[in-house]
């Protein structure tokens, strides 16, 4: 419908006319200022190449900080969907089990990642420390979804096929785990985003030299802010196109359904 | 020896739902089950169906007590019932699957009935793409193919607006003339009950009992306004009766 | 049968255009004040379109709608909706749902005392004034809905299927207590269905439209049915005869 693409194009100049709109009010700003804190985004931008050509202080390149975070990120991903699916279903098909243990689930649950971090420091080593604290990021949202998505399974569909003679096996293989995997899929999203908003402050811990959060620490202690926000900037955009993939994914995936999430 | 014979109570807690429920069902007849809202109908269709079991009694097909994994039954709900993952041709194809049908005779007969209810061409699409009534006829084909010994109907077109009603009424009539199964059909649409029905039973309010049942030897397709179509719907009206 | 009442309501040459489809085409016709008017049409004629460009909720393409001889406003007229789906602010009682629209208006707390009281037992609804929506039945709910779009005595009162989602008993019930109501206030009432039995039932006039691109196909005159009408007299058998004849698609 022509209206329809008038208006993705216009949405798409307005976002294009805002980010400049915001480079520059950033740019007076911070020339006003006038001070080695607040960097120009021309320095922003020259700080940025730099890194991506040169590498860093240590030499190491910006995009070997990007692969690693990465690699720890799906790390700890990866383990909160193969123990948060596989607990959320249990729990969401026999209820007893999720009553009878909330007392403790629930209150672990509001822990943020960044109370474990005295624990995991005492307790582990190098790979793990981010491993778990990112594990930790991910696992509720993912668990809890997948719960919730259980008791979200429509009775109607249910009984359509129970009507057949269908056994409880069939049930759940052709009604119970379609109708949740959009459910699933949307709190591995959230997860994933959780989980790489907590880079930093594995990082922090991590130990290794490499890693997006761990760029942007060293330049902290430097005190060159330009590198510092490159960082966050990087961390920023990552994080956008991992969510607009998923989405894309999703929405292809599940055709069938008509809403779209965010 | 009768078809299907229930004879049931239910209770929920403390509250008598059903209250001695006795009627049988012949081979073949259309049967409709008619009461105002909340009179305990949908019970009855999913006790009939073996989907809540009853407090008390039972329901037998040929002597035997109902069952889903011995009986062929189908089941058309109110609520839209399409599987929304699956496309039109594989939601038909469901209750063939579970009955272990031979592939390519399920096909078969899934082409046929889907033709049928008016949806050729329709058989790649997805639920969302359908119009309440479209969804309803695809629910209405499910329950067909499989060749049911008995089908129940709750409510099917309760969804639907008035005029998108008379036109699904037509097409059962159709459909069923064309496909003479055993009909449990449950509304709380006098109008309905007397448009369709071979029998009628007239049920009360909660706890419900059987206030009446009525042959109807009307042909078909039933006039809206013929004399004796409004007489049974005012006896029917008054057996019914709901006060506010 | 004469017409003595003044024009209140008059739609003059109304289309509706989105992009390329024409829902509705060149629709005339007036509403005379106090009148209850009944709109059919066959499914998916635009009915709901139809519904939202007269209350003016949404603008029209070309054409004119007047009430009192001025052209529709929020501002100067009192226009009230009421809607198919159920509509009643859940988190206010049965008594703040009524009055909202009178509030809204500034009426005096006085004033709006009296007249909420006033259509709370025209509507049978006194005993529930404290109730909230969500511990009433549907055939409540919509009772409060009606009381709600009544209480303003508005210029113009729409209502769009509002019986839809009931079921039949309930419905005869509330189609009573509309038309009760109706006789009792004098508004001036367009009620827009797909139940053909339902218009010949409460109208005075029934308007059907035709299919999309909708015009008025014709205007059935049925006043000279005294209330409350009986669905088996052979003269309203004849006329929801004439009228299934005019909208049937089926």
């Amino acid at each position: 419908m022509e209206s329809k693409q008038k208006e993705k194009i216009s949405s798409f100049i307005y976002n294009i006319l805002f980010l400049i709109a915001v480079i520059a009010g950033w740019g007076m700003f911070a020339k006003w200022q006038n001070s080695p804190f607040f960097p120009l985004p021309g320095e922003i931008y020259d700080a940025f190449i730099q890194l991506s050509t040169e590498g860093d202080v240590e030499g190491v390149a910006l995009s070997s900080h990007i692969l690693w975070s990465l690699i720890r990120i799906f790390a700890g991903f990866g383990m909160a969907c193969v123990t948060g699916i596989p607990l959320g279903l249990a729990m969401g098909l026999w209820p007893k089990l999720y009553n009878r243990t909330r007392a403790v689930i629930e209150p672990i649950r509001f822990i943020p990642p960044i109370a474990w971090i005295p624990m995991t420091i005492v307790l582990m080593v190098g790979f793990s420390r981010y491993a778990f604290l990112i594990w930790l990021g991910a696992f509720f949202p993912i668990f809890i979804n997948t719960l919730l998505s259980v008791t979200r399974v429509n009775p109607v569909h249910i009984n359509v096929v129970k009507v057949f003679g269908a056994s409880r096996w069939y049930t759940i293989r052709n009604i119970v785990i379609p109708s949740v995997t959009p459910d699933i899929a949307t709190g591995m999203r959230v997860g994933l985003g959780i989980a790489w908003m907590c880079i930093v402050a594995a990082e922090m811990i991590g130990g290794e030299m490499v890693g997006v959060g761990r760029l942007i620490l060293k330049y902290a202690e430097l005190m060159r802010l330009a590198e510092v926000i490159v960082g966050m900037l990087v961390i920023g955009i990552i994080g956008f196109i991992m969510n607009e993939i998923f989405i894309a994914v999703e929405r292809y995936l599940f055709r069938w359904r008509a809403e779209i999430s965010l | 020896m009768a078809f299907v014979t229930v004879d049931i109570s239910k209770r929920f807690g403390k509250m008598d739902v059903l209250r001695d429920v006795r009627f049988t069902v012949e081979e073949n007849e259309f049967l409709v089950i008619v009461g105002p809202t909340g009179c305990g109908k949908t019970t009855i269709a999913n006790i009939i169906a073996g989907v809540e079991p009853c407090t008390s009694g039972a329901v037998t097909i040929r002597g035997e007590r109902v069952d889903p994994k011995k009986h062929n039954l189908s089941f058309v709900f109110q609520e839209p019932s399409c599987v929304p993952w699956k496309t039109l041709i594989n939601d038909v194809l469901m209750g063939p699957e579970i009955k272990n049908t031979p592939r390519e005779q399920a096909r078969r007969r899934a082409s046929e009935i889907i033709e049928l209810v008016g949806l050729a061409g329709f058989e790649n699409y997805y639920s969302r793409q359908l119009s309440g009534g479209m969804q309803q006829r695809v629910a209405i084909a499910r329950a067909y193919v499989t060749d049911p010994e008995l089908l129940i109907m709750d409510e099917p077109f309760g969804h639907l607006d008035a005029q998108t009603r008379y036109l699904m009424q037509g097409e059962i009539m159709r459909i069923w003339q064309q496909e003479h199964k055993t009909v449990v059909f449950i509304t709380n649409n006098i109008e309905e009950a007397v448009f369709l029905a071979s029998r009628v039973i007239a049920l009360s309010k909660l706890p419900a009992t059987i206030r009446g049942v009525h042959d109807i030897n009307l042909p078909h397709p039933r006039n809206l306004t013929d004399p004796e179509f409004l007489r049974l719907r005012r006896i029917l009206t008054e057996q019914c009766e709901v006060t506010d | 049968m004469e017409e003595q009442r003044n024009v209140k309501i008059r739609v003059q040459n109304l289309s509706k255009h989105f992009g390329d489809l024409v829902v509705l085409d060149d629709i005339s016709f007036n509403i005379h004040q106090g009148e209850f008017l009944c709109v059919v049409g066959p499914t998916g004629c635009g009915k709901t379109t139809f519904c939202n460009v007269v209350t003016s909720l949404l603008p029209v393409t070309s054409g004119s709608i007047r009430i009192d001889g001025e052209p529709i406003d929020f501002q100067k007229h009192n226009v009230a909706f009421v809607f198919q789906e159920p509509s009643c602010l859940p988190w206010r009682t049965v008594y703040d749902n009524i009055k909202i629209g009178l509030t809204i208006k500034n009426y005096p707390e006085k004033e709006i005392a009296d007249r909420v009281s006033r259509i709370m037992e025209l509507t049978g609804l006194t005993r529930f004034r404290d109730f909230f929506p969500n511990q009433l039945s549907a055939g409540t709910k919509q009772r409060v809905v009606v009381a709600r779009a009544f209480v303003t005595e508005p210029d113009m009162l729409l209502m769009d299927e509002p019986f839809g989602q009931l079921d039949t008993s309930t419905r005869f019930h509330i189609e009573n207590l509309l038309i009760e109501l109706w006789q009792k206030t004098g508004q001036t009432v367009i009620f827009v269905t797909h139940n053909l039995e339902e218009s010949i039932y409460m109208a005075e006039r029934v308007l059907v439209l035709t299919p999309k691109p909708a015009h008025v196909k014709k205007i059935v005159d049925v006043r000279h049915l005294p209330h409350p009408r009986d669905i088996a007299d052979p003269e309203f058998v004849r006329l929801r005869n004439h009228v299934t004849d005019l909208v049937k698609w089926w």
